[in-house]
């Protein structure tokens, strides 16, 4: 009889250690799963949010001139060299008037390039200050004080 | 009995345990850590070079200088390179005309160009460095109808300070109606704070440099009138 109870007692301790790795082991495996998936994507957040930091810190650019091209319109054109080396969108903000207009709309300039952009109908009169500014996406700008001849 | 047989399960489990933490630490934890610090370090390597660049910028200088070729409709552009490094110029502007122009130029080198003109009128010129600095002509030529060249000089005090702090104060004044100030700030370690102040003509101007409250530099400087003269003057602090 006794030896049968300790049989029996041998019997559950090893299925109860069994059940109670396979519990360690599922518990543990999802946790392990959730783990690496979740501090993959902390590390891919971070590290982006970090390449971004840098790009906007990397931005140079400046507006190179300021002025009419005779022998097309009498609209200002603004020339905008990025010196930098990543590519930058930007706005070109004088006072109240923000070009493009639309929210969403960005002027593209690629790294060494200049761009000249046409103010279309914008013609202050003689005289005027203006004070430009180009505002890039990822927020930096450049500024310019123009005088209208 | 029973006390061994539970103690031999709870062993086990915690044998389990421990591995599954061990893995996660190495396999999760860690990975993303190096991930981090090595995303810091680039951003921080990025961060020296820019500061480099933006101090090589500040240290460009170029003297730019159009005179006239009499009798023709051309003048001579001439760029010397006054500043500490080699320049690499991209770009040049007269008037409101752009033209690529490509030309490298070490310290203390100069170089002269021959510009065309196609008609009449008053002239500068504006240079444009690859490092994204802009050098106007000191003085502008103007060519008249019957094709004769009359010039408007530039007169300039250029300021440049290596004194150890960042942000200066200067104010230029020739004692009368003229006075000038302006804020201007150090970049990088060991680098200097530069600034030009356009006068209005030949005469006795007085530098004030202030930093910290302090007055860390007093001159005078004469610009002298006539041919030959030169109409900037470099002020070091």
């Amino acid at each position: 009889m006794s030896v049968t109870n300790g049989s029996r007692r041998a019997f559950s301790s090893v299925l109860s250690a069994i059940i109670i790795s396979g519990v360690v082991l599922a518990v543990g495996g999802a946790i392990w799963a959730f783990s690496q998936g979740a501090m993959t994507i902390a590390a891919e957040d971070y590290a982006e949010g970090v390449i971004n930091m840098t790009d906007t810190i990397s931005e140079r650019f400046i507006i190179e001139h300021v002025g009419y091209v005779s022998d097309i319109d009498d609209d200002l054109h603004i020339w905008v060299f990025n010196y930098g080396d990543v590519d930058i969108e930007f706005k070109i903000q004088i006072g109240t008037l923000t070009h493009p207009a639309e929210l969403d709309d960005w002027l593209g300039l690629a790294s060494k390039d200049m761009k000249r952009v046409k103010l279309d109908g914008f013609t202050p009169e003689s005289g005027f200050e203006l004070n430009i500014k180009v505002n890039s996406k990822r927020g930096n700008n450049a500024l310019y004080r123009f005088i209208v001849p | 009995m029973l006390y061994t047989d539970s103690s031999c399960r709870r062993g086990t489990s915690t044998i389990l345990g421990t591995l599954i933490f061990v893995g996660i630490l190495f396999t999760a934890v860690i990975p993303m850590f190096l991930v981090m610090r090595q995303a810091d370090t680039l951003h921080e390597m990025r961060k020296h070079q820019l500061e480099i660049i933006d101090e090589e910028k500040e240290r460009e200088y170029l003297r730019v200088r159009i005179s006239p070729v009499l009798d023709s409709y051309s003048m001579i552009l001439k760029v010397e390179n006054k500043g500490d490094s080699m320049i690499k110029i991209i770009r040049l502007w007269v008037n409101e005309k752009d033209e690529e122009w490509i030309y490298l130029l070490d310290v203390n080198e100069d170089h002269e160009e021959l510009l065309l003109i196609e008609e009449t009128g008053s002239y500068s010129v504006i240079v444009v460095t690859e490092k994204g600095n802009l050098f106007a002509s000191d003085n502008s030529l103007n060519l008249d109808g019957d094709g004769v060249w009359s010039q408007e000089d530039v007169y300039a005090i250029y300021v440049r300070i290596s004194y150890d702090a960042v942000i200066f104060h200067i104010t230029v004044t020739d004692l009368g109606d003229f006075t000038e100030y302006a804020s201007v700030q150090r970049r990088g370690k060991g680098g200097t704070a530069f600034k030009a102040f356009i006068v209005p003509g030949p005469g006795t101007y007085y530098i004030e440099i202030i930093t910290g409250g302090r007055i860390i530099h007093e001159s005078s400087v004469t610009i002298l009138a006539g041919e030959g003269e030169d109409k900037s003057v470099w002020v070091d602090a």
